[in-house]
């Protein structure tokens, strides 16, 4: 599959997380391709729920760092729980076959 | 484990706070709304070793209150470099009145206070633009 950059894939549509406090396990693979590109696929309790392609047009003047962030960021103020176990994220020398049949 | 998850949590406030405040003052929630935008938020709490708990923590940004922050930043690194990454996590999510119209990131990648890419969301449409991708995940 052949993705165009920025552009999500056709594919993965949009997906319901639950939030009634059924957990479920989240995963994300990453690849970072330098020169500020990446690529990355989500997976909900196994099932890819999407897939994505990144290129900027140019590396930043001002900013030539990426953040990993993980949490809660909303516009507006709204009462929630969000309990995260066993959160990781690992440096891997190689990712999963899935990944490499997506994007080469 | 530990190890790494203290680090974090060490760390959170103070990166999210020292990260944004050299961006100059860039807030993409807003498209620039505030011109000083000092990301306060929290940190969760993390009643053991393997657990963190995200509750609501007003953000302030430019002095008066914007929505809410409460998250962790870890593995800033160079945007030329090369990497491989695998984010998992076990989560369970209470929230009972979310709207779609809601902002509401569990996880991005960010330059800075940017984010390039947030993968799992609310829809928010409107604020695709260049190096601003927002998804269109739902919440049952």
């Amino acid at each position: 599959m052949t993705l165009k950059k920025n552009k999500r894939s056709e594919t993965d549509g949009r997906t319901a997380i639950p939030r009634d406090g059924t957990p479920f396990d989240l995963k994300v693979e990453f690849n970072f391709k330098g020169k500020g590109a990446f690529d990355y696929i989500v997976y909900l309790d196994g099932k890819r729920i999407d897939t994505f392609r990144y290129e900027r047009p140019a590396l930043s003047k001002n900013n030539k760092e990426y953040a990993l962030k993980f949490g809660l960021y909303s516009q507006k103020y709204f009462d929630y729980t969000m309990v995260v176990k066993n959160f990781r994220v690992d440096k891997v020398e190689k990712l999963s076959d899935e990944f490499y049949a997506t994007f080469d | 484990m530990k190890t790494s998850m203290k680090l974090i949590a060490t760390l959170a406030a103070t990166a999210v706070l020292a990260g944004c405040q050299t961006m100059g003052g860039y807030n993409p929630g807003s498209a620039g709304r505030f011109a000083q935008y000092d990301c306060s938020g929290s940190a969760p709490a993390m009643p053991d070793e393997t657990t963190m708990i995200f509750k609501p923590a007003k953000q302030t940004c430019g002095g008066s209150t914007f929505g809410q922050r409460n998250e962790i930043v870890g593995n800033t690194f160079s945007q030329s470099e090369k990497k491989k990454l695998v984010l998992t996590a076990n989560i369970s999510l209470t929230a009972p009145k979310i709207s779609d119209t809601t902002l509401f990131q569990i996880a991005s990648m960010t330059e800075g206070c940017t984010p390039a890419s947030s993968f799992i969301s609310t829809p928010h449409g409107t604020y695709i633009k260049s190096g601003y991708q927002m998804k269109k995940t739902t919440f049952v």
